[in-house]
């Protein structure tokens, strides 16, 4: 007999989804902001706080004592820290412990993989701070991230539990594009009015739009897509609205969708996906930081009323409802 | 043989090696493999057995000043072998205890024949922290109360074997017994070839088949494996069996209790539960009925069993059969209940409420095992030999201040098993915990969890007082016939008729 999901396993599935893919963000945020310092002069600010800002840290604040954070502190936090709750090493320990409640529905090697990681990077997280081993490092969690991908997309059957993953995968999927863009490219444009004219730009304005598409391993088919050079406006449009590109948010909040489907029908879901579809339809003018800012919010505040909605219609042991039975 | 050209035997009985450290029968083909292997190659493969171990994340947690380590489990690739012949014996007294000890449990809850016909005394039954008055009336299916028992064996300098314990509550270990197994046949996967180690990997089958008998009016029941959830020490073990027989995994909060029905709460709304295997202390099943701050059960459990609703495994109360006191009575309950001999022996056991028995047990404590007649997972024990004088004056006042709470047992010397140890084999002490499962019909493991401690001479094998395991196998000779199978010969002179 095929065994309904229970709510509480539901809840650490769809956040294990979650953890695995902001997983892999973390590491490809920072080994490509590592990356980039090798492409930038000694003398350009390297602004490694902006990746606290990205990850939803708010800066500067007491925690920094005022100063702004530099390399080995802004690495530190974001990889070893175990007092962050949001750094690599406490999500991996999260999606662990996801893991470890629902072991009986996903796939026992994606358990093993996990649990290889984890041994791993608590072990190298204190050199973190060597570019070379945090290099490496990155490396090892995405390949990790993406073999478990490849597991539980190979190898678990098409039902609730899968469906689940699925969709945790793709909320924090859109989520950390909608924050990527926002402080990586907001930064970028000018604060307000028409955008600046090519001659006044930064000669490194191309290498930082290239940053951004490589965070998101989206260079290679940005180009594919566009067939043109890089660009801030494409490289917006592309990251938001590319149907085709499976980290645009537009193709995220597709498969959302899809994964909804496939879950027992609950009507207020359904709508909050379709207010997210609606959002996503509209083509608002983003060509200042201050638009491009008001989009994301918008964005993200879509999302984050989903996630509500789910948590509320799914997590929860719905016992009224034993009187249908 | 080089691999053991230092090895100075434990004193006792080694299950591997006779008295001139030649191999027995039974060890004769993994010993003809390890003459072809240096230390060097046998350290190579301890490791690979570790690796193997730490990256499933098979682990169990240590309970110590309130805070949970996760420890990877301890395991040494040198396997405990078991003659198939022995096996049997000992396969055959397993099940016959445990059908005993069902009968004495239902008894306990019904009549209480073996009270009023004398076998045992009143105040040891319904005096006894396992016995729950509220159980009475109950009416399990096929009368069976404790459907999994996880005894504990050992065996004396003179390779008699005993039971040392039947644990009938929440017995633990079995994930590890299927574990070891799997490591073996990794890192020994030749010697697994050429000879007829019996299989244990039924197991999770045999018990969801087990389950399943207990809801006998459903086609195909709903079965939940109830944990107290991550942090219990035995987590790892609960997803595992839940995993392999494709059930549900639930806590207490997932359950609820409607009309004397279980639910579990699930996606597709609420989902009626026929048969539980409870991993929670049957006092924390059900607030309304025994500890009242329990979170771990759900409210109204005990009601929905008692009115046949839902099967509990193993049921509550069945901690009066498995209680250190009891368990000197279990020779008299098997003949009482059977009207058989004991195939297996008991430790010979003195009770510390008798008068007589206890001033024994005060005059010889220095040669005595005293256990606390209610406690598991070896807490509480005074190894006489091996205690100091304080140590054995605290353990004599315990006595007097709660007689009945104490029993001992003459000292076993457990026997031993050649174990990796700082690079030589070395022999350690073990135990063994098979498994029996019962209910429509009934099941051994082949072999079991054999437990080894670590530290030269210990007798404590318990893995939350550091000690490690090793793989068992039941080997079978080639010309012995297999279980189950008719010998021919015999068939053809006419003795089997």
């Amino acid at each position: 007999m095929r065994m309904a999901l229970l709510s509480r396993t539901a809840e650490h599935l769809y956040w294990l989804g979650r953890h695995l893919e902001r997983i892999e963000w973390s590491a490809r945020i920072v080994r490509e902001h590592t990356r980039l310092l090798v492409d930038l002069p000694v003398d350009v600010e390297s602004d490694w706080s902006t990746l606290l800002s990205i990850t939803g840290d708010p800066i500067p604040s007491a925690r920094w004592n005022g100063h702004v954070p530099g390399e080995m502190e802004v690495i530190h936090h974001l990889i070893a820290s175990e007092k962050n709750p949001g750094s690599v090493v406490r999500t991996i320990v999260a999606a662990r412990e996801n893991l470890r409640v629902t072991r009986t529905v996903v796939p026992w090697t994606a358990w093993e993989t996990l649990n290889t990681l984890h041994l791993s990077v608590r072990f190298q997280a204190p050199s973190c701070l060597s570019r070379s081993v945090r290099l490496e490092m990155c490396d090892e969690i995405i390949e990790s991230c993406r073999k478990i991908t490849g597991i539980v997309g190979d190898t678990m059957s098409r039902d609730h539990a899968y469906a689940l993953i699925q969709m945790g995968r793709h909320v924090e999927r859109s989520d950390m594009m909608a924050r990527v863009l926002d402080v990586r490219a907001g930064g970028l444009l000018v604060g307000s009015g028409d955008a600046i004219a090519p001659a006044d730009r930064s000669p490194f304005e191309d290498v930082r739009w290239l940053g951004v598409l490589r965070t998101a391993d989206a260079l290679q088919m940005y180009h594919r897509q566009k067939a043109s050079s890089v660009d801030a406006e494409r490289v917006i449009d592309f990251l938001i609205h590319d149907e085709a590109f499976p980290r645009s948010i537009a193709r995220c909040v597709f498969e959302i969708g899809s994964a909804l489907d496939s879950l027992p029908l609950r009507d207020e879901a359904k709508a909050a996906h379709h207010d997210l579809v609606t959002i996503l339809a509209q083509r608002p003018e983003t060509s200042n930081a201050i638009m491009l800012n008001e989009r994301i919010r918008q964005i993200t505040d879509a999302l984050d009323q989903f996630h509500d909605v789910v948590a509320e219609s799914y997590f929860v042991s719905r016992t009224h409802e034993i009187a249908a039975v | 043989m080089p691999m053991l050209s230092g090895y100075e035997p434990g004193g006792g009985y080694d299950e591997l090696l006779d008295t001139k450290l030649m191999p027995r029968a039974a060890a004769l083909p993994l010993f003809e493999h390890l003459a072809q292997l240096d230390f060097g190659e046998l350290h190579a493969r301890q490791e690979l057995a570790q690796l193997a171990i730490e990256s499933s994340g098979i682990s169990f947690t240590v309970y110590s000043e309130g805070t949970g380590i996760d420890r990877t489990w301890p395991f040494d690739i040198v396997p405990r072998i078991i003659d198939g012949r022995e096996w049997d014996r000992i396969e055959a007294g397993l099940v016959q205890r445990l059908v005993a000890l069902n009968r004495f449990i239902a008894d306990v809850y019904a009549e209480q024949t073996c009270i009023t016909e004398g076998v045992i005394p009143p105040e040891l039954v319904l005096e006894s922290r396992g016995y729950l008055p509220e159980c009475r009336g109950a009416t399990p299916a096929h009368g069976v109360w404790a459907h999994i028992c996880g005894s504990d064996l050992v065996r004396d300098a003179d390779g008699t074997v005993y039971v040392l314990e039947d644990n009938l509550r929440v017995p633990s270990g079995v994930s590890y017994m299927l574990e070891n197994r799997l490591v073996t046949k990794r890192v020994f996967a030749e010697l697994f070839a050429d000879q007829s180690i019996r299989p244990i990997d039924a197991y999770p089958d045999r018990l969801l088949r087990i389950l399943g008998s207990l809801a006998p009016d459903k086609d195909s029941p709903v079965i939940a494996v109830l944990t107290p959830g991550v942090h219990n020490a035995a987590y790892f073990e609960h997803s595992f069996l839940a995993r392999e027989m494709g059930v549900h995994l639930v806590e207490g909060s997932d359950l609820f209790v409607h009309d004397d029905m279980v639910y579990a709460g699930t996606i597709e709304g609420p989902v009626q539960v026929d048969v539980l295997y409870r991993r929670v202390d049957d006092t924390f099943l059900d607030p309304r009925v025994f500890r009242p701050e329990s979170v771990l059960g759900a409210p109204g459990l005990i009601g929905a069993w008692k009115a046949g609703n839902v099967a509990i495994a193993n049921a509550p109360g069945t901690g009066v059969a498995d209680d250190k006191a009891v368990y000197a009575f279990v020779p008299d309950l098997i003949r009482f209940y059977l009207d058989q001999e004991p195939i297996l022996s008991n430790v010979p056991t003195m009770r510390c409420s008798v008068p007589d028995e206890r001033r024994e047990v005060l005059e010889r404590i220095g040669e005595l095992v005293v256990k606390p007649a209610n406690e598991s997972g070896g807490y509480g024990i005074t190894v006489g030999p091996k205690a100091s004088a304080e140590e054995l004056a605290a353990c004599a006042a315990g006595i007097e201040e709660d007689p009945a709470g104490w029993v001992a047992q003459p000292t076993i010397s457990l026997s031993t098993v050649p174990t990796l140890c700082d690079g030589e084999l070395a022999p350690r002490h073990v135990d063994l915990r098979p498994f029996t499962l019962l209910g429509a019909d009934s099941y051994v493991t082949c072999g079991g969890l054999t437990r080894v401690a670590r530290k030269e001479g210990s007798l404590i094998v318990n893995s939350s007082q550091g000690g490690g395991s090793k793989d068992t196998w039941v080997v079978d000779h080639p010309r012995d016939p297999r279980p189950g199978m008719v010998d021919l010969t015999e068939l053809e002179q006419g003795a089997l008729t």
